[in-house]
């Protein structure tokens, strides 16, 4: 069902997780995703968004069924940035940044530079040698995301990512998000509770039902890029988001019926 | 006014309690014998403040000594044990019977096993440091983020590098907490470890001279002994408080100051 401008990146075949408590948490699903597709999942809480994430990230086994790349067995560059920062409190800017690069050798001074370029585009610069308790909730987010992207991700994964964030820095780290998608181009994975942010961001909506979770719609968001923040104000936005939300709620109310 | 509450109103408690002690000697006519006035104290610290001194100095040696050897193999064992569950299980609950075994019950094999004083002593006042030190380690290297755990894995990272550049620092502020209750009870240690060896002579330390001096009915000298190994315990702790402090300031919230904070 993907867009077929993009040639398949990633597989999932009747991939599902049944928790050793005996709790299903994902369902059998299917799935094929693009490259440099931007797929937001969205669906109400528990229903296996952050699971299959997991389980695409290679941090959970899946019970069942197997994720396979284009690119061969573990070919794919995998970033991954988790609802909080999760930044290295004893470590610079900088040096959070750094982590990918480091684990994999020591720093080249091409690399030096590609945090300095990678830092600029999050717009923290200036904030380099700053430790993460000196900086605010959103620059912890962008140095989060800047560590997630400094390797050239295959594919970045997002797991509600400004979910603790005021509105205001939510949306505009969403525009920059977009910015940052637009100009690099990795596939991109963003789990979310809103539809609003994820029909502003992707290309393709997939809706999950609740738990256990199964991808109910799999849409593709018929906005052209580069969006704009005015196409939140926009009729047809506004329409689309709806159509979603209802999906969901006949979903969330047969689930409880 | 912060310097004044932190310096000023301990020094003048303190100073109220000695004149009170001074007022009480005089007042009841207290032979020095049965409890010396502070100001024979004083004459005693500078009288024999040179060979007490030296005194301070051998107990200080095997303090110190200890102190380090306790942070050596405390983080060693820790990060030993936090390999496996099985070899915690396993090996745990024997660094537990090191803590509650009172070192003056071990002291008199030690003393039969080993010849030099100097190692008997580092023995008993290491094994009265390192439990802190372990199980303080050990809780903080199981305090690392899951999610920078996952990170690390994601990434690819060896044992060694999620121990080097991951569990160490995380376990670091608990290390340090540690370390500050050892500093003390390595002194502690010492001090009964030197009684209970029953060392004397030139190179015996602070506690045996406080020992022979009290067995003297010497009080003013075993008291002058008794201020001295105070002052340096609390020296110890304020040592390692600014060490700790110094490498957590960046970042732990124990050390934050208010002017730094975001």
């Amino acid at each position: 069902m993907s867009d077929l401008s993009h040639s398949p990146l990633l597989n999932l075949a009747t991939v599902s997780k049944t928790f050793s408590s005996g709790t299903v948490a994902l369902s059998p699903t299917s799935l094929t995703l693009g490259d440099g597709e931007f797929v937001s999942l969205v669906g109400p809480s528990g229903c296996g968004k952050s699971t299959l994430l997991r389980i695409v990230a290679g941090l959970t086994p899946p019970s069942t069924g197997e994720v396979t790349s284009a690119s061969g067995a573990d070919g794919l560059r995998t970033g991954f940035v988790f609802q909080e920062p999760t930044l290295m409190p004893w470590a610079t800017v900088s040096e959070n940044v750094a982590l990918p690069l480091q684990l994999k050798n020591s720093l080249t001074s091409q690399e030096s530079d590609r945090i300095s370029t990678v830092l600029e585009w999050v717009g923290l610069k200036d904030f380099r040698d700053a430790y993460p308790r000196e900086l605010s909730g959103g620059m912890r987010m962008r140095a989060s995301i800047a560590r997630a992207i400094v390797q050239q991700p295959d594919l970045l994964l997002l797991d509600e990512p400004f979910v603790a964030l005021d509105e205001f820095t939510r949306a505009q780290l969403n525009e920059d998000l977009l910015r940052l998608w637009e100009d690099q181009k990795w596939t991109a994975i963003f789990v979310t509770h809103s539809i609003r942010e994820a029909v502003f961001l992707s290309n393709r909506v997939l809706v999950m039902s609740p738990r256990p979770g199964q991808v109910i719609a799999d849409l593709q968001v018929p906005f052209e890029y580069p969006r704009q923040p005015e196409l939140r104000n926009d009729h047809a936005y506004a329409d689309f988001c709806a159509s979603i939300s209802q999906q969901l709620a006949s979903s969330i109310a047969g689930a409880n019926s | 006014m912060k310097i004044v509450e932190k310096l000023f109103l301990p020094l003048l408690f303190g100073l109220g309690l000695i004149c009170v002690w001074e007022a009480l000697v005089i007042f009841y006519e207290v032979p020095p014998y049965i409890l010396p006035a502070p100001r024979d104290i004083a004459v005693s610290l500078w009288t024999d403040g040179p060979s007490l001194l030296a005194a301070l100095a051998i107990t200080l040696q095997v303090t110190v000594a200890a102190l380090i050897l306790a942070c050596v193999t405390g983080v060693g064992i820790a990060v030993l044990l936090v390999q496996s569950k099985l070899l915690e299980r396993m090996l745990f609950p024997y660094a537990v019977f090191l803590q509650v075994t009172p070192i003056v019950t071990i002291a008199p094999f030690i003393i039969i096993w080993v010849d030099s004083v100097f190692v008997v002593l580092l023995i008993l006042a290491w094994m009265a440091a390192v439990f802190p030190i372990i199980s303080n380690t050990l809780l903080g290297l199981k305090s690392a983020d899951r999610n920078l755990l996952d990170l690390f894995k994601l990434y690819g990272a060896s044992r060694g590098q999620t121990l080097r550049r991951l569990l160490i620092p995380a376990a670091l502020p608990y290390f340090l907490g540690g370390v500050r209750i050892s500093g003390g009870l390595a002194l502690i240690g010492t001090v009964v470890a030197e009684m209970v060896a029953g060392t004397s002579g030139e190179s015996s330390g602070l506690a045996s001279r406080l020992l022979e001096a009290s067995y003297r009915l010497e009080l003013s000298r075993a008291l002058a002994c008794f201020v001295l190994l105070s002052v340096t315990g609390y020296g110890i702790y304020a040592v390692l408080n600014w060490i700790s402090h110094r490498l957590l300031q960046h970042w732990h919230e124990s050390a934050l100051d208010d002017s730094t904070s975001a």
